[in-house]
């Protein structure tokens, strides 16, 4: 009976070409916080960036990690990894593995080296496809002992990115006080560029809006508009504004909170930035969440990926990297 | 297989002799009524790859029989409905999703319309009981239940409109008929249907897919010899 059946599913089968049901319309980022655990360490991790091809599924992220000198200095650390999102199972992991890169050597020092904001990712086919003109990459450091912002620019190898010139300071935005954490703000004026950052300039960490001459970008500026942002600062410390199409994140450790730095996040209007507000007790604990950075997921997910750091408890240990899916705003 | 061969000839070198051996040729209708149950992927419960969350659901059938002593024709048309486990399929969207917001599942029934011929096997008729094989092909019209999925948090997640998806089908089966007299009598059946219909999915990647719907059908009914001496 059983192999007369298969028999006659023979000719079923061979009909059968389509996938399976899918569960899922889209992919959906876990909502709650996932500990980034395949690349972080029983050290601090924390400090990323990250630039997604969706379409490929494959992602470079780049942070800071104070795991290869014992915990003495922070360095950047680079990784090559994909995602995968199960629509049937509606499993989503991101792995990733530490690649070399000749940028990062360039940049490292026995300083510490944080906030890594880079412009460009290494696209899987890059031999294909069109040039990309903007690859800068932003950082601070602190070589006189309060951080600075630097730029690097950087080329494409076969072997990752490597350094087009020597790192450079971005003087007209930087003081003797500490600034870092430089985020573009694209379009939001023509023909000039814009960027956040936090300093201490005026006492406690604010968030500062930097514009530069028309026609050329922030770092080549030899003068730049620099504004204390009073919607998105607060008395207490304000630091490390990253933004992703009309939101910014940032940290916090301003009153309204759930404890230590908080996460929180504004949107642009097209002219003002709305007050901020935070993400929540399923993003934020009464331990300090820290340098969020969002990354649109585009028309592929439900949800936008946010990567952020924490020292919560049941992590590697220090600051862990962690994962999350928070609505598009 | 060739166990339930073994004993049907047995059957009927056993009862062949003591049968009349004219003419025994029968034209039955029938009419059945029973339920039907999902088996292997299609009543799997989980998120897993081609589960369909069916359980099971109601069966009627209309059938024609001709057959001799040993051989014959059948065909029938039936239907089969499914309901479409919503309980389970919310579960596994508050386990994927961590418990994360409230999830809403609301679902139709999936039907299926099949049209099948084919032969039997069967062994004579004792004491009015006839037992036989059914071995069937088919077309069978699938229709998938309209499926929404939403979540508080994340609005709409998953949705397939209702659709037909037609594909052939193949069905084996054992009937017993018991005559009452020489015009009536009941049957039992049992038998087992698989088909494989391509579902549209217009909010999914894929836009279609495949589901292998495997269930069992276990029905009685009443059939009638259409060629008695009477008529």
């Amino acid at each position: 009976m059983k192999r007369s059946a298969y028999l006659l599913i023979i000719p079923l089968l061979l009909s059968s070409c389509a996938g399976n049901r899918l569960n899922y319309d889209k992919g959906i980022i876990p909502p709650v916080p996932v500990n980034f655990s395949t690349v972080n360490s029983s050290r601090d991790d924390y400090n990323s960036n990250l630039q997604i091809s969706w379409t490929e599924m494959t992602f470079s992220l780049i942070f800071s990690t104070n795991r290869n000198s014992n915990g003495d200095n922070f360095d950047f650390i680079g990784c090559n990894g994909h995602i995968i999102f199960d629509l049937i199972e509606g499993e989503f992991e991101m792995n990733a593995i530490v690649w070399g890169s000749g940028l990062l050597e360039a940049v490292n020092t026995d300083n510490n080296e944080l906030g890594p904001y880079f412009t460009s990712d290494y696209p899987y086919f890059h031999f294909y496809m069109k040039e990309v003109e903007d690859w800068r990459f932003f950082y601070s450091s602190d070589p006189e002992g309060n951080l600075d912002i630097f730029c690097c620019r950087y080329e494409l190898a076969d072997d990752g990115f490597d350094p087009s010139g020597d790192p450079f300071a971005v003087t007209p935005l930087n003081t003797e006080h500490n600034e870092g954490y430089l985020s573009l703000h694209r379009g939001a004026a023509d023909n000039r560029e814009t960027a956040y950052f936090m300093s201490d300039r005026d006492g406690s960490f604010d968030i500062f809006g930097a514009t530069g001459e028309e026609g050329k970008t922030i770092d080549e500026s030899s003068s730049v508009t620099v504004t204390r942002s009073s919607g998105l600062s607060s008395s207490a410390d304000d630091k490390c504004p990253y933004i992703s199409g009309n939101v910014m994140v940032f940290t916090s450790d301003r009153e309204g909170g759930f404890g230590g730095f908080d996460l929180w996040y504004s949107v642009y209007n097209g002219q003002t930035w709305s007050a901020p507000v935070n993400m929540g007790d399923l993003i934020n604990t009464e331990y300090d969440e820290y340098r969020p950075i969002l990354v649109q997921s585009g028309e592929s997910y439900v949800n936008d990926l946010m990567v952020f750091s924490s020292n919560r408890p049941g992590g590697k240990g220090g600051f862990d990297l962690y994962y999350v899916g928070v609505p598009k705003r | 297989m060739r166990k339930t061969f073994a004993i049907l000839t047995v059957l009927v070198l056993v009862t062949s002799p003591g049968q009349a051996q004219d003419k025994v040729r029968k034209s039955v209708f029938g009419a059945n009524a029973g339920v039907s149950v999902p088996i292997n992927e299609f009543a799997y419960h989980t998120f897993t790859y081609d589960a369909g969350f069916a359980s099971p659901g109601p069966m009627l059938e209309a059938e024609y029989l001709y057959y001799g002593k040993f051989f014959g024709f059948s065909s029938s048309i039936g239907y089969s409905g499914f309901f479409f486990n919503e309980n389970a399929y919310r579960s596994e969207y508050d386990r994927t999703l961590g418990g994360y917001g409230t999830n809403d599942v609301s679902a139709g029934n999936y039907q299926v319309i099949k049209f099948l011929a084919g032969f039997t096997l069967k062994i004579p008729e004792i004491n009015h009981t006839e037992v036989m094989l059914l071995f069937h092909l088919g077309y069978a019209a699938c229709f998938h239940p309209e499926l929404r999925v939403t979540n508080s948090e994340l609005g709409l997640i998953n949705s397939v409109a209702r659709n037909k998806g037609g594909s052939p089908v193949a069905n084996a089966g054992l009937k017993i008929n018991y005559w009452l007299n020489e015009r009536y009598g009941v049957s039992l059946n049992g038998s087992v249907t698989t088909t494989e219909p391509s579902f549209g999915d217009a909010t999914g990647p894929g836009r279609s897919f495949n589901m292998l719907m495997n269930y069992t059908s276990v029905n009685v009914g009443f059939i009638m010899n259409l060629k008695t001496p009477s008529l």
